[in-house]
């Protein structure tokens, strides 16, 4: 019985953290969908999002979790159209290489003027649930994983609906797939990738948002950005059911491997079994999704 | 309809296009044929403002149109069907002919019409209409690409090499239905390698050689032009 | 009247450039101002600012103001040797204080050996001193100390079944080996042995087999940003075990991270800003107006290391460096603003005792100071 809840346990642990990693590979797969290109920098827009609404919003100006994360998710859609501006759009003709090179520039950026401006403490924020959880038969499931578990599922149907159903979604696809035919079709391409890039962010905001009562926002946050890759390659490259099956996985491997194999390499593990993937299977675990060239 | 006049195009420093002038009436199809790499699909991305023409004017329905982004292009009614199709692998064959509609998406109501239209034409894309475009053959890739540039309901529809890579059977297929389009209201510029098929179905041609316009008139005094036939028509 | 308002002025004024005119003498220091440890370093640093402050306006030392160049190690053996270097090549200090992590310091040993430069290690691990170095002393309670004060505290309450999580750095591993040590010196072995790495989020892993062996006790020794997020774990999954700290666990950030989670856990440390001794007041409140927040453990050892090395190079009536290291290792029973009484040993170690703390409606409080002969 107490081994049965410890393994129940282990489960909704390695779920909540593989939804918090789906979360981030649902914002991946939204830009590499439109532009085909990852942005590495993805991590360290999470981490710039809670410190927004952890950091600023929250503790300076002591506005309440709504309006909060509103103007987190404003404020990063917008940071999102100028970072398209500044590192997209004027390599935009150049190989996809050169994008992703010039989004870790931006990441190393992001996490020197989060330092500058947030300072090295790390922020903590209660959210609105606090540390407060379920117990249930000696397994405790914190309210607010629940919370990111709901919220996950909810992004994923609307994601869904808005790539397959409206034609905002479909021209992003199509955008995606081949830009001069798309321009050809009368879409204003570079509008699509700024609204791709904004809409991004404000996933990646999201993201901060609901991690940050869970582990607080500092610079290590953007280390989910990892997570959240590994998610991406084991769930295939923009591949939006698969990102979020990925990250489950992610999750799940990362705790059993802690409890049964070693704690101290988890994550090493994790990354074996993602340069496993991309050697043995870079299509991703549903095999649908197209290969991404690095 | 179109008017090129003393178009200079580049890719970068290099020069595609010396001074091309043509003329496209309404309810034409004129085909401009030239070898490989003599700077027809540079003509047609000129057009369509892919290509930057910084000098020479190109007019559309009188107005100039020169140097406008391409979406504004399209809207006024010049489509493009692109060398090698480019269809969108990943979307299904409706989602490719609803990107087709896309200049005219503020008018849904007219969807299902033209998608009728374009599926009695090609009626193998009403079969496969679920099917990504990507899994399709060559042959019906063409189809709906034709059919694709048709959604927009264009009054000038630009087309780059449709025979290219297809069985002869299928030519003459396609060439058949770019007259029906071409009956049912539309105008064509057909780009073509394929000399004789465009000269057959064409009303007037023009001959580009890298970059310049040598010969141009009636397709059917071309096709009689002796240094035509030697050098395209292979007689 | 005006007349000699204005001369005492005059000779105020001169007798302040006199000491500002000088070249300054130079004390240097190390921290992790970036990186993984960051926190420590601008603590650190606060406690120089006012340090460097109250040296001067105390006539600075041999009639010559004193300035400290604090460098960043970047909490990396690598970035501690460059900083190092830079100190001692280019500042010419008299000594180093920091830095806080024992594989920093232990990397800079050989240069402080080889140059002759005093090192104020504020490195945890026993071997800082076991090395032999005789320029190198600490200003810090050291493993051995804190472990089987830690372990000796926790028998006298009556618990026998023991589990250990630790960091795997070295701070971590040394605690560990540390803690094996003093519980064997009881008879006792540690019922589960958990570790984690330095910016781990998630510790479900590690908890639930510390659960599965059922233990009375846990101890953790990592750093803050860990262990507020170990406190928080462990409210949900081993809500019943009692929980002991590193030194981390009673800075005033690491209690406010932990929301309410660290409460009722005990540590072992040099400082508590609830001290009640009025030095450490005073101390606190000076802080708490001048950076927003009272001062932390790292912030009063840099300070209260700053002060005894002015002093010692007072003592010494010159800058050079062995004659002040002599001065230094004989100060006996200086009351820092920590609270503790530092009294230098052959060894090179200041600390001989140290407070027990709980976690008490979110404050660190003292329950006890254990000296050790
Ligand atoms: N993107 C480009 N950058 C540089 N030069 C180009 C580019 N595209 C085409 N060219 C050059 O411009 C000239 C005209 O090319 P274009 O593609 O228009 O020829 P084409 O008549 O369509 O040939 P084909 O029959 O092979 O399709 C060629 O010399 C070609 O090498
Ligand atoms: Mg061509």
């Amino acid at each position: 019985m107490a081994e049965l809840a410890i393994v129940l346990q282990q489960i909704v642990a390695g779920l909540a953290l593989g939804s918090i990693y789906g979360l981030v590979a649902l914002g991946y797969n939204f830009i590499f969908n439109a532009v085909g290109i990852v942005n590495l920098a993805q991590g360290d827009f999470v981490m710039l999002g809670g410190y927004i609404y952890g950091g600023t919003l929250t503790l300076l100006l002591g506005l309440p979790f709504l309006p909060a994360l509103l103007l987190t998710a404003i404020a990063m859609a917008i940071f999102g159209i100028v970072s398209q501006r500044i590192v997209y759009y004027p390599l935009r003709d150049a190989h996809p290489r050169m994008v992703m090179l010039s989004t870790i520039a931006l990441g190393i950026f992001l996490k020197n003027i989060s330092l500058i401006a947030w300072g090295t403490y790390p922020v903590s924020v209660s959210g609105l649930f606090g540390q407060r959880g379920l117990r249930i038969a000696g397994v405790s499931i914190l309210y607010q994983y629940i919370f990111i578990l709901v919220c996950v599922i909810i992004l994923l149907a609307i994601q869904q609906y808005f790539f397959k159903k409206t034609t905002l979604g479909k021209s992003m696809r199509a955008v995606a797939q081949d830009r001069l035919a798309a321009m050809l079709m009368g879409i204003d391409a570079y509008k699509m990738i700024a609204i791709t890039f904004a809409y991004s962010s404000t996933l990646a905001a999201i993201g901060g948002v609901l991690l940050a009562p869970v582990f607080m926002v500092s610079q290590v946050l953007a280390n989910v950005g990892l997570k959240g890759f590994a998610a991406c390659v084991i769930g295939g490259w923009g591949d939006i059911t698969g990102a979020v099956i990925g990250g489950l996985v992610v999750g799940l491997v990362e705790v059993f491997s802690a409890s049964y194999i070693s704690s101290v390499y988890k994550d090493a593990i994790v990354f074996a079994i993602l340069i496993g993937f991309l050697i043995f299977r870079p299509q991703g675990i549903l095999g649908r999704a197209t290969e991404v060239s690095l | 309809m179109l008017r090129l006049e003393k178009v200079n195009a580049f890719y970068g420093h290099i020069q595609a296009l010396h001074e091309v002038s043509l003329e496209v009436a309404e309810g034409e199809i004129v085909c401009l044929i030239g070898a490989n790499g003599a700077g027809k699909t540079t003509t047609l991305m000129s057009i369509m403002g892919v290509v930057s023409t910084p000098q020479g004017k190109i007019l559309f329905e009188g107005e100039d149109i020169t140097g406008r982004p391409t979406p504004s292009i399209v809207h006024k009614g010049i489509s493009c069907v692109p060398e090698g199709r480019r269809i969108f692998p990943q979307l299904t064959v409706m989602e490719n002919l609803d990107m087709g509609f896309y200049p005219r998406r503020d008018r849904p109501a007219e969807f299902e019409e033209d998608l009728e239209r374009v599926f009695r034409l090609f009626p193998v894309l009403e079969e496969r209409k679920d099917q990504l475009g990507g899994t399709l053959s060559g042959g019906q890739q063409q189809m709906l690409a034709l059919a694709r540039g048709l959604m927009a309901r264009p009054k000038l529809l630009l087309l780059d090499e449709p025979s290219l890579g297809l069985a002869p059977l299928l030519v003459e297929q396609v060439m058949e239905s770019i007259v029906e389009i071409n009956k049912q209201g539309t105008t064509v510029l057909l780009v073509e390698q394929n000399a004789l098929m465009a000269l057959e179905i064409s009303h007037r041609g023009y001959v580009l050689e890298t970059g310049t316009i040598t010969i141009s008139g009636e397709s059917g005094k071309l096709m009689a032009d002796a240094q035509v036939r030697s050098s395209y028509l292979g007689t | 009247m005006r007349r000699i308002v204005g001369l005492v002025l005059a000779v105020a004024l001169m007798a302040t450039c006199s000491v500002y005119a000088a070249d300054p003498v130079y004390i240097g220091a190390m921290g992790a101002i970036t990186g993984g440890s960051a926190i420590s370093g601008e603590q650190a640093s606060q406690g120089l600012i006012l340090a460097e402050e109250d040296i001067n306006a105390a006539g600075g030392v041999l009639g010559r103001p004193v300035k400290i160049i604090m460098e960043d190690s970047r909490g990396l053996p690598t970035g501690g040797v460059t900083a190092a270097r830079k100190l001692i090549f280019q500042d010419n200090v008299v000594g180093i204080i920091g830095c806080h992590q024992s594989t920093v310091v232990m990397a800079i040993e050989p240069l402080i050996r080889q140059e002759g430069v005093i090192c104020m290690a504020k490195g945890s691990a026993d071997m800082i001193t076991a090395a032999g170095n005789p320029w190198i002393v600490r200003v810090r309670e050291y493993d051995t100390l804190a472990a089987s004060a830690k372990v000796r505290h926790a028998l006298d309450k009556g618990y026998t079944r023991f589990a250990i999580f630790h960091n795997t750095d070295q701070f971590g591993e040394g605690g560990r080996q540390n803690l094996i040590d003093a519980l064997a010196r009881h008879g006792l072995e540690p019922v589960a042995v958990e570790a984690h790495n330095t910016g781990d989020k998630d510790f479900t892993a590690q908890l639930l087999n510390i659960r599965r062996a059922d233990p009375e006790v846990l101890i953790v020794w990592t750093h803050g940003d860990e262990h507020a997020l170990i406190c928080r774990q462990v409210a949900q999954l081993l809500p019943d075990v009692q929980y002991y700290g590193s030194m981390a666990i009673t800075q005033w950030s690491s209690i406010q991270m932990a929301e309410g989670t660290s409460e009722g856990a005990y540590t072992t440390s040099p400082y508590s800003y609830l001290n009640p001794d009025p030095d450490v007041q005073a101390f606190v409140k000076r802080h708490q107006e001048r950076f927003g927040r009272p001062p932390e453990t790292f912030t009063v050892l840099y300070y209260d290391s700053a002060m005894m090395l002015a002093e010692a190079i007072r003592r010494a009536g010159t800058t050079d460096r062995a004659k002040v290291l002599e001065e230094l290792k004989k100060i006996k029973g200086w009351k820092g603003v920590s609270g503790i009484e530092y009294s230098f040993d052959e060894r090179g170690e200041a600390f001989n005792e140290l407070f027990i703390c709980r976690i008490e409606n979110q404050q660190p409080v003292i329950i006890e100071k254990v000296s050790v002969n």
